[in-house]
């Protein structure tokens, strides 16, 4: 302060001069010394900011890494159906390359009916899997023979490493996998310095002697020709700053590199560096880091790299567009074979092994058959599902790795499916490209959603019909109907007689509402099961009566809707509005005999290191009691057999048995097709966006579909339930007698003992079925 | 004073190791209540291979107190065989070893619903008398002790 004063005393003298001399005062005020001390200060408060800014970066969020969406992985041991097909399919999604003779992990050959496969190591949620040698043999689409082709011990199970089938990213893209220096093999490093920064380990963060040399052979040559940056210099140009080159942007480079220098080890500087460095582009991903590039053009972690392709990835850096190895191989094996020769003259490598690598052919790898961010549907349901547990900031950048259930051949199955049929379907109704589609699948004892469509377009990252299409269900709500009399069990069994007559009642809005069968007809009295197979409407709207709105409301809480459904008339034919998504909730219970599960994507959650940080286990409740379920269930399974989906016994493989029912809506606005094998549920929509009438039943619209894949999956076949509180009956649908089971429409239900028919009806000839 | 619930823990996960120790072998003879650790339900003899591996492995990570991992295990194994429900009653107990008590006692009802619904491998009486008494012992760890003794004698009813 006492320096300061005589300035200070001077101003005081001055400003008696201020009217007649403000030029001589603003000189004053600009004395070169209070100019020196102002810049000093600007500088230094800029210095404190950059060094804040940097330290910030390499501390705090080093590197932002999205999270890893990995598929589920495929089991293999005896017994397991699966075909040639979809094995072959699994390791080309992972990135399997077939090869003549076996040549390390992820390779496999094929002899005949058998595959030997090299496993590559993977760290699973509970454990790490070592590289495994698995020959696998699959015959009429069951594996038969698992074993260890090494020591040619069986194995009883082992697990394929699951594909990545997507990234959640923050909106610049940038995809890596840290390694640490101690992974990263020294000759990399060697070769690095080599090429990129001789005196890194001397320097203070600048190397004025190379900056010369660069400058004097850029002057020789009149252009940019080389360059003298250090590898501190290059780290610090890929954190912060665009690749526009100033003086401005130098100066900055060069600063914060003394104050990287000034905080932090050679080592840890190095290690960002080798993580940070950009080396490629796959499409709209940017490829950060020496140890996923080695994985995205040699498919190796980067401590399995031989010579010759790290000095291939060492020689990238200067240009990663430029010498990119699937496009301008020649150039960059040309820039390979330099950065061997100065390794070479550096003496970081014997003369025998420059020649050697010299000579290495590269093997870059092709790329994965499987396009990450595909399959947007379901990585939508997946990110919802996360969103509510993590921060969106975490997802994108903490590395977290996300073990889901999706399923690569089941999702392949139903995109196909759905792209093929709704073209097919469209044209033949005339709907000029505005029939849509949603189709989502889960297995049947855990929930699991394991493949997921909400366009026609399967590809196409739109509106989420299959989450977020709110219809009309029509029919596909009546087993809950019918489910609400069961569980009365002294009023109500399957052959109980209801009324299919004309009715009149008041709506909602006090109009008089006259609900008809979709054919028009009445069919009088007739036995319960038949009213439910068969959809008619009248018969369920007299029935819904009886039981009470409320009641049926319960029912479907109890089968885990949560959506606040208005008890009126009309909801008893499907007038509630849902999502693809909760009608699958819906028969999901249904399919796994009354307990809810809800349906989840999710089933680990790991940090980037692998330690475990969420659990996502079975959870189950008891929503319904199982037995009254099994006898819906069978009366369902008649709905593909005798009802209107009675299609199913010739669309389908011939003992594959499943259960399901149809829905349409009014004016054919929406055709919905739900049902289960022993392992699979389905739901399958279409409609039109605008609710246009398009002709299509559920039988005629959806079931197809859904019919088309269930076909495609290697699924269980569902059984009858075998229950103690249970028998089971053929009987015939006009009055609910027993019946001879050759009789063309007898129907094989579920009864509580004791309610199930006595006596033998006839063997009627003909059948009545709705929509 | 927290030794006891520590003790109490080390006493329960090595119950859990007896039991799925009986895991890998198919029966040879029932025997009694799963609190005792004296033996367990088992698998019946037409489990699969892989699924035996998988309680193995399961039975292992038990050991190690790492119930995270035996859980894993046993996830696997219900994906191979969903309908087993001694795999259910498994999972039961691992929940209730785990404190989850809601969850074991919703898991060892899946146990049951599938105890009458595949055709019997072991008495499907033991099997059930086990689901009560997890059923039982959960409802008693929430203080529900009505419930509890409800399930119990649904345990002994059918131990006889």
């Amino acid at each position: 302060m006492k320096r300061k004063s005589p300035v200070r005393h001077k101003r005081k003298t001055r400003s008696k001069k201020k009217t007649r001399n403000t030029s001589g005062m603003l000189r004053n005020y600009l004395s070169p010394v209070r100019i020196f001390f102002l810049l000093l200060f600007i500088f230094l408060c800029y210095v404190i900011y950059l060094d804040f800014e940097i330290r910030e970066q390499f501390d705090g969020k080093k590197w932002s890494v999205p999270a890893r969406v990995y598929a589920r992985p495929l089991e293999l041991y005896v017994g397991k159906p699966l075909t040639g097909d979809q094995l072959e399919f699994e390791l080309k999604t992972s990135a399997y390359r077939q090869s003549q003779a076996e040549t390390g992990a992820g390779t496999f050959q094929k002899h005949g009916s058998s595959y030997r496969i090299v496993i590559r190591e993977f760290d699973f949620w509970d454990g790490h899997q070592p590289p495994r040698y698995v020959e696998v043999k699959i015959e009429d689409g069951f594996v038969t023979a698992v074993r260890d082709f090494r020591d040619n011990d069986d194995i009883a199970i082992v697990r394929l490493e699951p594909a990545v089938i997507g990234r959640i990213y923050p909106a610049l893209h940038e995809d890596r996998l840290l390694v640490k220096l101690d992974d990263v093999p020294e000759q990399l490093v060697k070769a690095l310095l080599a090429v990129e920064d001789r005196q890194f380990y001397s320097h203070f963060g600048l190397n004025p002697k190379a900056i010369l040399r660069a400058m004097l052979a850029n002057i020789k040559a009149g252009a940019i020709v080389q360059g003298g940056s250090t590898l501190t210099q290059q780290l610090v140009k890929n954190f912060f700053l665009t690749k526009k080159k100033s003086l401005w942007r130098k100066a900055n480079e060069a600063l914060m590199s003394v104050l990287l220098e000034f905080h932090y080890e050679k080592n840890e500087i190095l290690e960002a560096y080798l993580n940070e460095i950009y080396l490629g582009q796959d499409k709209n991903r940017a490829i950060h880091g020496f140890g996923l590039a080695s994985k995205f053009y040699f498919d190796k972690p980067i401590y399995n790299l031989d010579l010759s392709e790290m000095a291939a990835l060492v020689a990238m850096v200067r240009g990663p567009s430029y010498y990119d190895p699937r496009r301008h191989y020649d150039r960059l094996v040309k820039r390979r074979n330099s950065v061997l020769e100065l390794m070479f003259q550096q003496g970081f490598i014997s003369s025998y092994q420059e020649l050697t690598a010299k000579s290495t052919k590269l093997n870059v790898i092709k790329h994965n058959s499987i396009r990450t961010d595909e399959h947007p549907a379901f990585m939508d349901l997946l990110r919802r599902q996360l969103q509510q547990d993590y921060d969106r900031e975490d997802l994108t950048s903490e590395g977290l790795q996300i073990f889901s259930t999706f399923d690569p051949y089941v999702q392949r199955i139903t995109e196909d499916v759905v792209a093929q049929k709704v073209k097919q379907l469209d044209s033949q109704r005339h709907l000029e490209g505005k029939l849509q589609s949603a189709v989502i699948v889960t297995n049947t004892n855990d929930a699991d959603v394991i493949a997921m469509v909400g366009d026609k377009d399967p590809s196409y990252a739109g509106f989420n019909r299959a989450l977020d299409a709110l219809r009309p269900v029509g029919s596909l709500i009546k087993p809950a109907v019918y489910l609400t009399a069961l569980l009365q069990e002294d009023k109500y069994s399957l052959i109980t007689p209801v009324e299919d007559s004309s009715i009149t009642l008041k709506s909602e809005d006090n109009k008089l509402w006259s609900p008809s069968n979709y054919s028009g007809n009445s069919h009088g009295v007739v036995p319960l099961y038949k009213a439910l197979i068969s959809s008619y409407n009248q018969a369920t709207v007299h029935l819904g009566l009886e039981l009470g709105f409320e009641s049926i409301v319960t029912t479907l809480r109890n089968l885990g809707i949560k959506r606040d459904i208005p008890p009126y008339p009309s909801m008893l034919l499907g007038a509630v509005t849902m999502s693809p998504f909760e009608v699958t909730q819906m028969y999901q219970t249904l399919s796994s005999e009354g307990f809810i599960t809800p349906l989840h994507t999710i089933r680990k959650v790991l940090t980037a290191t692998g330690k475990p940080l969420k659990n996502y286990p079975i959870k189950i409740k008891q929503g319904i009691d199982e037995t009254t379920v099994r006898i819906i269930n069978s009366a369902l399974q008649e709905v593909t057999r005798q009802g209107t989906a009675r299609s199913l016994r010739w669309r389908l493989a011939k003992d594959l048995r499943v259960a399901g029912k149809t829905g349409t809506t009014n004016d054919t606005r929406d055709s919905w097709f739900a049902g289960f094998s022993g392992e699979h549920l389905i739901v399958s929509w279409v409609g039109t966006d605008d609710n246009k009438s398009t002709g299509l039943t559920g039988a005629s619209g959806a079931l197809p579909i859904w019919a088309s894949i269930m076909n495609k999956l290697r699924t269980r076949p569902l059984t009858y339930a075998f229950d103690d509180k249970l028998d089971y009956v053929y009987v015939e649908p006009k009055t609910g007698r027993l019946s001879d089971e050759k009789c063309p429409h007898a129907s094989y239900l579920a009864f509580r003992k004791g309610t199930e028919p006595k006596e033998y009806g006839a063997c009627p000839q003909d059948d009545a079925n709705e929509e | 004073m927290k030794i006891i619930p520590h003790l109490f823990r080390i006493i329960l996960i090595s119950i859990i190791v007896l039991a799925l120790n009986a895991c890998q072998a198919p029966p040879k003879e029932q025997e009694s209540g799963w609190t005792s650790g004296s033996g367990e339900v088992r698998p019946g003899p037409k489990t699969g291979k892989a699924v035996l591996a998988l309680l193995a492995k399961a039975r292992e990570a038990s050991k190690r107190g790492e119930l995270m991992t035996a859980e894993s295990q046993l996830e696997r194994a219900l994906r191979i065989e969903p309908r087993n429900p001694t795999l259910w009653l498994y999972m039961a107990k691992l929940r209730y070893f785990n404190n989850k008590f809601t969850e074991a006692i919703n898991l060892a009802k899946k146990a049951l619903a599938l105890s009458s619904g595949t055709p019997s491998e072991v008495n499907p009486n033991t099997l059930r008398a086990d689901c009560w008494r997890v059923i039982s012992h959960s409802y008693m760890k929430q203080g529900d002790i009505r419930q509890a003794k409800i399930a119990e004698d649904k345990a002994i009813s059918l131990s006889h």
